[in-house]
């Protein structure tokens, strides 16, 4: 057995297993690189839920705030957290990943199962073919403990590589999502007059301050409340 | 599965407006000034620029007068301080106990173990000008292999500190 071999084996699978998250990241990690996009050190997943709120209240008070590049932005944050939550969960388990998908396709592992199981359902086994089916046993369980150690260690890269990737471009595609969300807030005299007391001077108003001034007006230690105060964490 | 937006020239032009926005704020004038003088911070070491900005928080310039107290022994802060220019002295149980020139960073012990502060500093020339930063811990999963170079430079820092110490004390 040659260990380049098993490793080429585990790399196909992991390939076909990331292949649909692979455009995904490739895009997204290019749109950031080309452009010099920003990728903040902030959680700005935890924001997903009061920006799209705030974004949805906003829309409906005055609709044309609520341009092109934003609804994209809002778009592809939504669907990159759905994307990011399924395959996490989808990539957690290594051990049921190994043995219920990655052994069921490996053409080694099933020709060895198809031989062990022939074995198995012999009736009056000789004692030739018991020995060759504790043979055949033991050498199953020994590959399947080499290739778990190999898939483990290149299953574990590619999923850390590819969660991250995710979670850089959903944090960069968030951060410019509050950013020109109030970039464009700013420029709607109905929305403004809506935000009186929430800035002294209610030129620039940003996330910071709308959120401080939300958590002034709502119950104080509420599930929002606690929720807001959360976001607020973000702007420290 | 692929389906994310395509975005056009005038989209990007909006995000690199907020870049443009994003670069006249005072902290990122600091960062930039920071990372103009990143290769005579032996702390840094090793981090590259970018990872820097993810680990470096509350960045300041800040300009110190003669006698005036950068620290104060017995009090609880988080900011490490990169001397500059400017000569600080080091006091402890009020006796002065060390010199600090330009190119010193001292404040580290504090920041990583969050304890009090063990010694003042006070400024000793006319005036100094130091860097204060603090480390940002938060968001690990952002930045934890910066973090670690970092604590593995204030590691050998601290170590450099103490062999100097241990040469003087032996000297004696």
């Amino acid at each position: 057995m040659n260990i380049n071999d098993v490793e080429d084996e585990i790399y196909g699978f992991c390939n076909l297993f990331f292949k649909d998250i692979d455009p995904i990241v490739e895009d997204g990690i290019a749109l950031i690189n080309d452009n010099g996009l920003v990728q903040p050190k902030e959680n700005y997943r935890v924001l997903i839920e009061y920006l799209s709120t705030t974004l949805n209240h906003f829309k409906n008070l005055d609709y044309s705030v609520i341009d092109e590049t934003l609804k994209k932005l809002h778009r592809d944050v939504l669907y990159l957290d759905k994307v990011y939550t399924i395959k996490k969960e989808q990539a957690s388990n290594i051990e049921h990943i190994f043995k219920h998908k990655f052994l069921n396709k490996s053409p080694l592992f099933i020709s060895l199962s198809a031989n062990i199981l022939k074995l198995k359902n012999t009736n009056n086994l000789s004692d030739e073919e018991k020995l060759s089916y504790k043979k055949l046993m033991r050498e199953f369980q020994e590959l399947e403990k080499i290739y778990y150690e190999v898939f483990q260690k290149i299953f574990v890269e590619d999923r850390t590589y590819f969660l991250n990737a995710l979670l850089v471009i959903l944090n960069t595609k968030t951060f410019y999502l509050d950013k020109l969300l109030w970039k464009q807030v700013c420029t709607s005299e109905t929305i403004m007059k809506t935000l009186k007391g929430v800035s002294k001077t209610n030129k620039c108003i940003n996330s910071k301050l709308y959120l401080g001034h939300r958590l002034n007006i709502i119950i104080p230690y509420s599930k929002d409340y606690k929720y807001l105060q959360k976001c607020l964490k973000v702007y420290k | 599965m692929n389906q994310m937006s395509t975005y056009s020239s005038e989209d990007i032009e909006k995000f690199l407006e907020i870049n443009r926005q994003l670069n006249e704020e005072p902290q990122s004038q600091s960062l930039r000034k920071l990372l103009s003088v990143k290769e005579k911070i032996s702390i840094f070491k090793n981090i590259d620029t970018s990872e820097l900005k993810a680990i470096v928080a509350e960045l300041k310039f800040v300009k110190f007068k003669f006698k005036d107290y950068i620290v104060k022994e017995g009090d609880e802060s988080k900011e490490i301080f990169f001397i500059i220019s400017g000569e600080c002295q080091v006091f402890h149980n009020n006796n002065r106990i060390g010199i600090l020139k330009p190119g010193v960073v001292f404040g580290e012990s504090g920041a990583i173990f969050k304890t009090k502060r063990n010694a003042s500093v006070v400024c000793a020339s006319q005036d100094a000008t130091l860097l204060s930063f603090c480390i940002d811990e938060d968001n690990m999963e952002f930045c934890a292999p910066a973090l670690a170079t970092l604590y593995k430079n204030l590691a050998h820092q601290i170590n450099d500190k103490l062999e100097a110490l241990n040469e003087a004390f032996s000297k004696k």
